[in-house]
């Protein structure tokens, strides 16, 4: 977006003015929301480009008026209400109100070394070859999206020679607004990495670091379903996945099992039930045809869905993919014999 | 973004639990009530707070880049491997993660000095330099770099000779840059140790140069 921090080439902002032996920290503030900001982060619910973008939609003169601490802790309340952490009310009156989101994890004092050591890579693998290769000429585009990008405008439209090709990233554009891809591929950036034992969309809590206090009382629920029998997990408890249809059929039954639709012993047993049916593979490999199985059956006994509503759904979305170019996003709208619902 | 901070400090800055003053700026205000939410909430862990901040104020700094640019000094063959694969050769140094994933080390030579800025926030390789200082992170800095970097090195008082080409890195959304100064006159010799305190922070930024052994 043309936003208030793309700020190459404009003037008027006055000389630089350097500090001579400037300290880390101007304020004690300054410390908290560092940490705060990291802290949020760690919860794995957003990347640092939509939390970039957050911050270049500060409206222009309250971003141009505020310190860079200021910027960040603006789009930390952007991102709390956005990702349902924390209401608008009660950032606003710093009054815990009511539930929130349960965050992938919460960073503890001891995890703080380990997670600022390994940091985020963003580096993606690519499976084409790339596009241009240094020596090429190259025009950059000339666009005013209103969505995240990092090419500034001082930049834009310039003719210019590709001096190196630097490796392959997630494409912060898109990666902004959920749509993380691998620039210059189609290929989702997601499909190879997740084989190796990707992150579950929840994780177990632990407490122990904070003694004595009520800690993610809201958060434990999801901890049962990565204790549902026979799910894989890695050696820290946590799920892992071998397709991203795995993590988000995982994703949906905890959904619906923090709103209440089934308990624990009702999945059990229906999962249970699942996984001895005659014909399943002995090495496991349709555990998840198993889990999404029973899911759909405890769907049906709750009349949130009839397992032919289910199935109707799923043949829509098989045309869907069947009717759409290779390479562009699969919506449902391509199926064919798809009526607007 | 004010390039105020020196005019402005709160009252707190040198004495986190010394609250005599019973007046809050809006932005401790601010800050603080959102810790108190978050912690109440259980989202965060005021303690993981204490330990970020202790590891930019004592462990990840300017001292880092330092200890890479005066190996790379030294060592001609670790020179060319910073060259060709930077995120590597520092990674073994120890130095790596959050802020330093990918890393690319641009060397100044008396014809060519090279300067590091992000117009568009303020990316920084925190794994070598820690924290970014506050005019980094400041309008007239972001704005003017990209357009009249000569006029900016005046700004600190770095007047290039005219036959020096600038060459400026706008840093992109995944890779840092770290400026490898170029080694001053009189270093001959030097231990890597006694190197290291000639790199200064704005040597790898590229708004300064190298100390010279006898201004150190």
């Amino acid at each position: 977006m043309n936003g208030p921090h793309d700020l190459g080439g404009q003037m008027g902002f006055g000389p630089v003015a350097p500090e001579v032996n400037e300290p880390y920290f101007h304020a004690e503030w300054e410390k908290r929301a560092l940490g705060i900001t990291l802290s949020c982060g760690a919860f794995g619910a957003w990347n640092i480009d939509e939390s970039r973008h957050a911050r270049e939609n500060i409206p222009p003169a309250d971003y141009l008026a505020a310190s860079y601490y200021e910027v960040w802790i603006r789009g930390i309340d952007t991102l709390l209400a956005r990702h349902g952490f924390a209401s608008p009310e009660e950032l606003f009156s710093g009054r815990d109100l009511q539930p929130g989101t349960c965050p992938k994890r919460v960073l503890t004092a001891e995890m703080v070394s380990g997670v600022l050591s390994r940091g985020g890579p963003c580096d993606r693998p690519l499976h084409s070859e790339p596009r241009f290769a240094p020596g090429d000429e190259i025009r950059t585009r000339n666009f005013h999206p209103e969505t995240h990008t990092r090419l500034p405008r001082y930049a834009r439209g310039k003719r210019g020679v590709v001096e190196a090709v630097q490796g392959s990233f997630v494409f912060p554009d898109d990666n902004a607004h959920g749509k993380g891809k691998i620039r210059n591929g189609s290929t989702r950036s997601y499909s190879r990495p997740m084989r190796s034992g990707a992150r579950a969309p929840t994780r177990r809590f632990r407490s122990r670091s904070m003694p004595g206090r009520a800690i993610l009382s809201v958060c434990e629920s999801p901890t049962s379903l990565s204790q549902s029998p026979g799910l894989p997990v890695s050696a820290e408890g946590d799920p892992v996945f071998a397709e991203p249809w795995h993590a988000q059929a995982f994703a949906i039954t905890v959904h619906l099992h923090e709103n209440g639709l089934f308990t624990w012993s009702e999945w059990a047993a229906a999962l249970s039930s699942q996984l001895h049916q005659p014909g399943r593979a002995e090495d496991g490999h349709d555990y998840f045809d198993g889990w999404v199985a029973a899911l759909t059956g405890l769907m049906a006994a709750k009349g949130i869905a009839d397992e032919a509503t289910v199935l109707a759904l799923q043949q829509s979305w098989q045309r869907a993919a069947e009717a759409t170019k290779h390479g562009s996003p699969i919506l449902r709208e391509n199926d064919p014999l798809h009526l607007a619902d | 973004m004010g390039n105020d901070h020196r005019h402005d400090h709160d009252h707190d800055s040198h004495h986190h639990d010394h609250e005599h003053d019973n007046h809050y700026s809006d932005m401790q205000a601010r800050v603080r009530a959102l810790e108190t939410l978050l912690t109440a909430k259980g989202l965060i862990d005021p303690a993981a707070i204490d330990a970020i901040v202790e590891t930019y104020e004592t462990k990840i700094g300017p001292k880092n880049g330092a200890r890479v640019v005066a190996k790379a000094w030294r060592e001609p063959a670790f020179a060319e491997w910073l060259e060709a694969d930077a995120t590597a050769a520092i990674a073994s140094l120890g130095f790596a993660g959050r802020q330093g994933e990918h890393m690319r080390a641009v060397f100044n030579s008396p014809r060519n000095h090279n300067l590091v800025v992000c117009t568009l926030c303020s990316c920084y390789p925190w794994a070598v330099l820690g924290l970014p200082p506050v005019w980094y992170k400041a309008p007239a800095y972001r704005s003017r770099a990209v357009i009249d970097p000569r006029a900016v090195l005046a700004e600190f008082g770095l007047s290039l000779s005219n036959d020096t080409k600038i060459r400026v890195w706008d840093s992109t959304a995944e890779l840092r840059y770290l400026v490898i100064p170029t080694r001053p006159a009189g270093s001959e010799g030097f231990s890597e140790d006694a190197l290291a305190t000639l790199v200064t922070r704005d040597s790898m930024i590229g708004t300064g140069v190298a100390l010279l052994p006898e201004a150190r």
